[in-house]
């Protein structure tokens, strides 16, 4: 894998929902490091304007209702000029890449999975708030890397990548991808291997699911651990719920950054069926996230 | 509604979705299972077959209000069409009660506030007051919430957010103030919404739920005068403005210590205004014309709506407003809404079911007045924030005269006016006022704000309303 080249296009869109700063300081630093061509999409959202104008039907007059629509639009033009774009502008001195930039139109995960099908890109990085009312589908469809940066906490995080690995995942990318970005970010980089006591299979590259028994499972683990130790990094084994391991690890350590591969957990408490566990693992999450899917 | 977007070159086509919701069918359903089950069930509770059949018409009516699957003015219209059609009050007596003055008196207020619309009045009233507040940016918030009440006064609440919403934004962008991130951004956003809230409370021309209120106590054998009403109200409109400008320092501290950019694009849009035209000249003397009128004459044979229409009579004739205008200007939606509203007050009136909901109400509340008046107000502005305030007036006036009327210690102005004000306090959602959907669609604040915001402003408000009634309204004016 080139390590320098690791993502050749970017894309960083910013919800008129939810302007963050760290997210354009993240694209921009990680374009730098991958000299990757970078795009800065505006996405208005269009809920927004959707709902302002079911709720203005009744009492504003059809020539009011189009002029305060106007506005809307107007204000979340200058918006993406004034404030995002100008923003990123003054924090491009400090690199020496450019940025496309574009205002999009639409609703938030759509707009993204539009642009990523139709401009290749290899990494989109999105920012994330709890109380923000954003659709975050995405992150269970798109099939390309995705970081969601998250907005700053009490606690400043440590200078330390937690590489996440399990038998829910053939455990390739993960690996290699957090030892590239270990380096060139400057964080040491730390692999956790869970063994997931509910889901109880092995995955393997292409995706299929394996029934194995927990001992079976462990000694994989404990393998993959040792393989891991053998080159210098330092990973621990640990059995339990993949997702609340992954939060308790995280918290215990508190990186910069989870990196999580293509994990395919299917069976939850009493073996019934459980969907979106990245998704949930994101929302429960206080760290920045990079699901490698 | 459809219009067309352009960004970076391409097209982009923002249709209201026509498509039918599922959500919007259920709403459907369960409202007119309600309306089915008041007809078929054998009445009881000591209800009579047209009282229980009026009372289904009005839970469904508050159900289609809330949920919203039809337009508002739809289900006015609906409730028109059942009054007769189920055989509770005969077709003339449901549209001779459409026809009342509150109904031409919104007609006239709106052609006026058109006219200032039209000629740009409001701007240059709203700017030259925001000119006054620059000194620095606590005070500038006062500025817009301040102005945003005054202004309400002439025009329709919404109309003045409407106003507002591009003088504040293009300050806020001068000043590079971050979305949803600035705590100024917020407030100036929310001193828009409340402001143009409470002041709307003030006169009968600020919301239309104040002549709605005044046109229903006239059928009752009461009624009020522009200044009368203002008496009541202006005094919470002058409290409540600096409390919840205080409480929105509070919730939202300010982050912004310079506000000369705020200066300078004040300025310019003042100078972008230009020097006082002729047209603004004669609309702002019209205007002035007409509240002289409704201030020593409402209370006359001429009456509110006479005023109102004799002013617009006189805008037509002095060209300060054309019939196309109006049509683009008009909502005629919350005319038809009103009109609905108003027969369904008439319609629980003569079958008996205001009074038995009052009986019923009055069991539980034991005929405390002091719990009632709390009770009033604590269920209007609960209903005022989750459905429109236009939509919980509507539904609450009727019951709350019939209440009054079981009670001889609260009189149905009182109870009225109970109503109608705290109709006004609709702060913690945005489908509670389109004031509020304004401020929010400015992108400087979420939902959530809005809710923090709100729910502070509702308790300071409600205590507000409930000392302003019991010591001014019935200690004071003996209502």
């Amino acid at each position: 894998m080139n390590n320098d080249r690791l993502f050749k296009k970017i894309l960083v869109p910013i919800s008129s929902e939810f302007y963050s700063k760290k997210v354009i300081k993240r694209g921009l630093e990680l374009a730098e490091i991958f000299q990757s061509n970078l795009t800065i999409a505006y996405i208005m959202e269009e809920k927004t304007l959707h709902k302002t104008e079911k709720l203005l039907e009744t009492y504003l007059p059809f020539l009011d209702k189009t002029e305060t629509q106007k506005e809307v639009i107007k204000k979340e033009r200058e918006t993406a000029d004034l404030i995002v774009f100008e923003e990123a502008n003054k924090l491009l001195k400090n690199y020496t890449i450019y940025f496309d930039k574009k205002v999009l139109y639409g609703e938030f995960s759509d707009v993204i999975l539009s642009e990523v099908k139709h401009h290749s890109y290899d990494l989109v990085i999105i920012g994330y708030q709890k109380a923000c009312l954003l659709n975050y589908r995405l992150i269970d469809t798109l099939k390309i890397p995705v970081w969601i940066e998250t907005e700053d906490t009490e606690e400043a995080p440590r200078d330390i990548l937690l590489g996440v690995c399990s038998n829910l995942a053939p455990n390739k990318k993960v690996p290699n991808i957090s030892l590239i970005l270990s380096k060139l970010l400057g964080w040491k980089l730390h692999i956790l291997y869970i063994v997931d006591t509910e889901d109880t299979v092995e995955v393997d590259e292409k995706g299929s699911r394996y029934s194995k028994d927990r001992d079976t499972l462990l000694l994989s683990g404990r393998n993959f651990v040792n393989k891991m130790r053998e080159k210098g990094i330092t990973a621990e084994l640990i059995q339990g719920r993949f997702e609340n391991e992954v939060i308790k690890k995280a918290n215990e350590i508190n990186p910069r950054l989870i990196v999580i591969g293509r994990e395919k957990k299917q069976r939850g408490k009493l073996g019934l069926p459980i969907r979106n566990v990245k998704r949930k693992i994101v929302e429960k999450s206080k760290h920045s996230v990079l699901l490698l899917n | 509604m459809r219009f067309i977007l352009l960004i970076d070159g391409m097209t982009h086509s923002l249709n209201e979705p026509s498509d039918i919701k599922k959500q919007d069918i259920f709403s459907l359903i369960f409202a007119f299972v309600i309306l089915l089950l008041s007809i078929y069930l054998p009445p009881s509770y000591g209800l009579t077959r047209n009282s229980q059949i009026m009372i289904g018409i009005l839970i469904m009516a508050a159900m289609l209000w809330i949920t919203e699957p039809i337009p508002l003015p739809a289900t006015g219209i609906l409730i028109m069409i059942l009054q007769p059609m189920l055989g509770l009050i005969p077709a003339d007596k449901v549209f001779s009660s459409f026809g009342n003055q509150a109904v031409f008196f919104l007609i006239g207020a709106f052609i006026i506030a058109g006219a200032i619309e039209k000629q740009g009045l409001h701007r240059r009233i709203a700017l030259g007051f925001l000119k006054r507040f620059e000194n620095n940016p606590r005070i500038f918030t006062f500025g817009i919430i301040f102005s945003s009440a005054l202004l309400s006064f002439i025009i329709p609440g919404h109309g003045v957010a409407a106003l507002f919403l591009p003088i504040i934004t293009s300050i806020l962008l001068a000043m590079r103030v971050i979305p949803k991130e600035s705590n100024f951004g917020k407030i100036s956003m929310l001193s828009v919404a409340y402001g143009s809230s409470i002041g709307s409370l003030g006169t009968l021309v600020g919301g239309a739920r104040n002549p709605l209120t005044v046109g229903i106590l006239s059928n009752h054998g009461i009624n009020i005068s522009f200044m009368q009403w203002m008496i009541y109200a202006v005094p919470i409109v002058l409290i409540a403005i600096p409390v919840v400008w205080f409480l929105l320092q509070i919730v939202f501290p300010i982050e912004v210590l310079d506000i000369s950019l705020a200066k300078k694009k004040i300025e310019e849009q003042l100078a972008a205004q230009g020097s006082i035209n002729r047209d603004e000249v004669k609309t702002a003397g019209i205007l002035l014309f007409t509240i002289i009128l409704w201030f020593l004459f409402s209370n006359s044979d001429f009456g509110l709506a006479g005023i109102a229409l004799l002013g617009s009579f006189l805008l037509f004739l002095t060209k300060c407003i054309s019939w196309k205008d109006v049509e683009q200007r008009l909502p005629w939606g919350i005319i038809l809404m009103y009109g609905g509203a108003i027969t369904l007050g008439v319609g629980l009136e003569e079958t008996g079911a205001g009074g038995w909901i009052a009986q019923t109400m009055l069991t539980f509340m034991r005929g405390n007045p002091f719990f009632i008046i709390l009770g009033i107000i604590l269920v209007t502005v609960i209903l005022t924030n989750v459905m429109s305030n236009t939509g919980a007036v509507a539904v609450l006036l009727p019951i709350g005269i019939s209440l009054a009327y079981e009670l001889p210690s609260i009189s149905p102005l009182l109870a009225s006016m109970l109503i109608a004000l705290s109709g006004g306090f609709a702060f913690m959602f945005i489908i509670a006022t389109p004031a509020n959907a304004i401020a929010y669609s400015s992108g400087y604040l979420s939902m959530r704000d809005l809710l923090k915001a709100g729910v502070f402003a509702n308790i300071a408000c409600v205590i507000i309303i409930y000392t302003i009634a019991l010591i001014y309204w019935r200690g004071v004016l003996g209502l």
